[in-house]
């Protein structure tokens, strides 16, 4: 461990990501203030200032938003996020130059086009590799992927230091140079940033890897792998591994099969079929009383049902016999109001002394009758 | 550690293209959101022309010199226009959305 912490503390500041960062704030800082004191050392207006150093300096302020997030937690969380916001600012950037390109054709213009479409491509085939969108537009395929990562690095290289002769050339005063001069090495650094991206993707997954085949990778890798095995002795280790835990499966089968056999005789001992089936007759037995009970239950309940309709049989008898009496007794007592009416007019008719004449019997009779 | 290796370990990953085209599709717009983002693509389309209308001088070297030689598409001119678009077209797709959720709120209280 010590000596990988070494290593990582040995790497030289170009293959350092952090000072390159670094460089690169330091830079764009170094670019917007120089800038700004050369418009007013050189007696430049306000519309001059606004329209042309403002002009200059968006791109590297908007860029310097990205790195200085990077150097907090949320922009290191949020990576392929202002990714992507870099990605939008170069392919607008590109787009401008191309409209610059058509404006005024020359070979300045020419080359900052080709270095801001390169950096483009690059940034896409480098930033988004590890992300879902690699695999969704499956980038995988592009025949840009086929140009290795330091085929891009060296051709922004080259093409920023042509840039930078160009502009030299064509430069009067040392403002401007200096200016030219510090924009090529913005752009190098800026080149060598995605660059330590890309490395670091490669280390971390050799199937992406740009560079080589895939199949040599396989091959080093059994190579190694081969004879790391010979110089620890591996084979042996594992040879003595394997007997040892073949021996202990035997053992363990062993013991298996011992604790079988010794159930089966506590089973035999026990004669728990044997019981088992005595506790079956019992529980049949049990069933069949329990149908036969519910048989008899069901019989009462039946015949009880029978005895219900009888009673209300009798009840009709009764209400009948009941009417009957009824009858009866209105006619017994119709009978013995005739013959207490007849006994009436007999009473009132022998205790009279006088004979009664035959109209006023006539005329009771009628009162009588006609009650 | 590295700085990529630790910025590995803390980030987080990008949102599926798939997730992102349902969420959008089942956004539904009202005039206002629809007013707003066809007004954006005409603020695009002028801040590209402005830039262009409004040159500014070449290449670095030559910002300092008397007379500009090559021109320069204007891409800080056409960045503030679109910045103020943005604001501007943000305004009224909010009010869209207000409108959307007040009309949801009315027709939660007529059931």
């Amino acid at each position: 461990m010590s000596e990988i912490n070494k290593k990582k503390n040995e790497l030289d500041w170009y293959d350092n990501p952090t000072i390159i960062t670094n460089l690169i704030l330091l830079m764009t800082a170094i670019i917007v203030i120089l800038s700004q004191s050369f418009a007013v050392n050189n007696g430049l207006g306000a519309l001059e200032i606004l329209s042309g150093i403002l002009n200059h300096n968006i791109g590297y302020l908007l860029v310097a938003i990205y790195f200085v997030s990077l150097k907090t937690k949320t922009g290191k969380r949020y990576f392929d996020f202002l990714n992507i916001f870099l990605i939008i600012l170069y392919g607008l950037t590109s787009i401008t130059s191309l409209l610059t390109l058509l404006q005024s054709f020359g070979l300045g213009s020419l080359l900052g086009f080709g270095i801001d479409i390169i950096i483009l491509v690059y940034m896409i085939h480098t930033f988004l590799r590890s992300t879902r969108i690699w695999k969704s537009l499956s980038l995988s395929k592009s025949p840009f992927n086929e140009i290795s990562n330091s085929s891009y690095f060296y051709s922004i290289l080259v093409l920023s230091i042509t840039l930078l002769a160009v502009n030299l050339i064509s430069t009067t005063s040392f403002d401007g140079t200096l200016l030219a001069l510090m924009d090529a090495l913005y752009t190098i650094l800026f080149a060598r940033y995605i660059f330590l991206y890309g490395e670091f993707l490669n280390s971390k997954k050799i199937s992406i890897n740009n560079e080589g085949n895939f199949d040599q990778y396989k091959e080093k890798v059994k190579e190694e792998v081969t004879g790391f095995i010979e110089d620890n002795k591996l084979d042996e280790k594992i040879e003595n591994m394997k007997d040892k835990v073949s021996d202990f499966v035997d053992d363990v089968k062993e013991k298996a099969t011992d604790i079988k056999e010794d159930i089966e005789e506590k089973i035999e001992d026990a004669k728990i079929d044997e019981k088992i089936d005595a506790a079956k007759k019992k529980v049949s037995e049990v069933v069949e009383d329990v149908k036969e009970k519910a048989s008899d239950i069901k019989e009462d309940i039946e015949e009880k049902i029978e005895e219900a309709n009888i009673d209300e049989k009798i009840d009709a008898a009764k209400k009948k016999v009941s009417e009957v009496v009824e009858d009866v007794k209105d006619k017994v007592t119709d009978k013995k109001k005739e013959k207490k009416v007849k006994e009436k007019t007999e009473k009132k008719f022998f205790s009279r002394k006088k004979p009664v004449s035959k109209t006023k019997v006539e005329k009771t009779n009628t009162k009588k009758g006609s009650k | 550690m590295n700085m990529f290796e630790e910025i590995e370990k803390i980030k987080t990953e990008l949102p599926k293209a798939k997730s992102i085209s349902k969420e959008i599709k089942n956004f539904k717009l009202n005039f206002y959101q629809i007013f707003a983002g066809i007004l954006y693509f005409i603020v695009i389309c002028l801040g590209i022309i402005f830039g262009n209308l409004f040159p500014t001088c070449g290449t670095s070297s030559a910002l300092y010199a008397g007379s500009c030689i090559t021109t320069e598409f204007n891409f800080s001119l056409m960045l503030c226009i679109w910045l103020v678009g943005l604001i501007v077209c943000i305004f009224i797709f909010a009010i869209g959305h207000i409108i959307n959720l007040l009309e949801a709120i009315n027709r939660k209280l007529k059931k």
